[in-house]
């Protein structure tokens, strides 16, 4: 019943996309509601991370439909106003992040919840500086602010990345394959913390994983792509365990 | 004096994020094509400056859509461009007589000649480069550090880019006059490289590079002044030796 009582986070309908005139995925649909937990899995160049970017406003899409929290988005993939804010995203491991850069922990979460221009507003100033103290305080990585992120560990550094990911509260959390280059315990840890955001926040989490035995116990949903869907379905063993095949 | 100080301080924060997104050396491109647009006004009997800034700006912006668009390597699109600028020069160089005069100031420059009207644009410019900077301070850091999350927090990767680059070519412009064509980028790139060697966090790597442009364009002058030198070189020098200095000060540190 609560099923029916809980907000829409995230529609994709019939999505296609091709990439350099590839047509990487087709006829993806999939639905996410408040709290949801789903897992993303499929082999390498399945289309996970593309699909993820594709929700993310990165890629443009050929044809289908997405909604974020009710709301159709642009085909190039623009937000509507104030969705942005409203989705965190950990991409996959510090591929795209400049090494070079001089960057403090501190700098670098503060992106996550700044955007546009300078804001004359000092109250609004000082409220993401709250928020940034607040999410250092929640992660337990208040002494690494003043660090340059390039001289992190990698764990440390994927924690700074969740910061980044979560200082702007967001309702929906995108990680892709984030716990890849951690070892058992700092996994551990890093699952708590997100097991937690959805347990205790309702945080919608789409969560892509090349080993699915680690968020087994955590996940609702779960989505096996390739190119196209392979197996959709609900983990909820309360739920009759339903599976659609969709070709 | 004071032009110098404020253009290099407008170089030496451009300067810092050209260099963390490995487009260093566009000064050197786009003095050259400015060498072009120079020789086309002198050719057209235009006042070089005013045929500079169209045939800069678009050049740059078009190296961007080059290097976007196509499978190709952002210097080689520099490449490319900057090459058509010097032939361009060269090419109208020969056909028109009379010009070597003006291509001499306009290769090494020299802040001490330069007329009031050119001293008045090129603050407003500098100011404006850095006012832009400023506003802007949030999504260009965050373009330069992670393009697709800055991206996904709605970032308009796109137009920012753009004016980025028109920034940048501005910058050159009003760095010609100073420096000379052949050592714009020395002004963009040394005060900036040398903060990356030993700053702790991204603003502090600002400051360092202000600082260190300033001191390069008010020891330089001073120097230059004093033993004669040509005025452009001198400040490149000292900043060189700033650079060196820090360099060797950080190696020295990490040993003991």
């Amino acid at each position: 019943m609560s099923l029916n009582f809980s907000k829409s986070v995230l529609e994709v309908s019939r999505l296609k996309v091709r990439v350099a005139k590839k047509e990487v995925l087709s006829e993806v649909s999939f639905s996410l509601k408040e709290g949801d937990f789903m897992a993303l899995v499929g082999p390498n160049g399945a289309g996970k991370s593309t699909l993820v970017k594709t929700i993310l406003g990165l890629i443009p899409f050929e044809a289908g439909e997405i909604k974020l929290f009710g709301e159709r988005e642009g085909r190039i993939g623009h937000f509507g106003v104030g969705h942005f804010n409203k989705i965190g995203y950990l991409p996959q491991k510090n591929l795209y992040a400049n090494h070079l850069m001089p960057a403090s922990a501190e700098e670098i979460v503060f992106t996550g919840i700044r955007q546009g221009a300078f804001d004359f507003r000092a109250k609004r100033r000082k409220q993401q500086r709250d928020k940034l103290d607040r999410v250092f305080e929640d992660l337990a990585i208040s002494h690494l602010k003043k660090e340059i992120f390039n001289q992190l560990s990698g764990g440390e550094q994927q924690k700074i990345l969740l910061a980044r990911a979560l200082v702007d509260e967001p309702r929906l959390l995108i990680l892709d394959e984030p716990t890849v280059s951690l070892d058992e315990d700092k996994k551990n840890a890093f699952l708590r913390v997100i097991k937690n955001l959805n347990e205790k926040e309702r945080v919608t989490l789409l969560f892509i994983t090349h080993s699915l035995s680690e968020i087994r116990g955590c996940i609702n949903k779960l989505l096996h792509l390739n190119k196209e869907i392979v197996a959709h379905r609900e983990m909820n063993p309360a739920r009759e365990l339903s599976l659609e095949l969709t070709s | 004096m004071i032009v110098g100080v404020v253009v290099a301080l407008s170089s030496s924060q451009i300067g810092l994020f050209l260099i963390l997104r490995r487009m260093s050396l566009i000064g050197d491109g786009l003095s050259h094509i400015s060498l072009g647009g120079l020789a086309l006004g002198v050719f057209l009997g235009i006042y070089p400056l005013y045929l500079v800034f169209p045939v800069v700006i678009v050049s740059s912006l078009a190296i961007l859509s080059l290097n976007k668009n196509s499978r190709m390597y952002f210097d080689a699109s520099l490449g490319i461009v900057s090459v058509a600028g010097i032939s361009v020069a060269l090419v109208l160089n020969s056909v028109a007589s009379g010009f070597t005069i003006d291509l001499f100031s306009f290769l090494f420059g020299n802040i001490l000649l330069i007329s009031d009207a050119e001293v008045g644009l090129a603050i407003v410019l500098a100011n404006f480069i850095l006012a832009i900077v400023f506003y802007f301070y949030w999504d260009f850091f965050s373009l330069t550090f992670d393009e697709n999350f800055a991206r996904s927090r709605g970032v308009r990767a796109d137009l920012l880019n753009y004016l980025f680059m028109v920034l940048v070519s501005l910058n050159v412009i009003i760095s010609i006059r100073i420096v000379g064509v052949l050592l714009v980028s020395a002004l963009i790139i040394i005060p900036a490289v040398t903060s990356l060697q030993v700053a702790k966090s991204f603003r502090n790597a600002q400051w360092i590079s202000g600082l260190i442009a300033f001191l390069s364009v008010v020891f330089g002058l001073f120097l230059s002044f004093f033993l004669n030198f040509p005025a452009g070189a001198t400040i490149v020098l000292f900043s060189i030796f700033v650079f060196l200095l820090v360099f060797a000060f950080k190696k020295a540190s990490f040993n003991f």
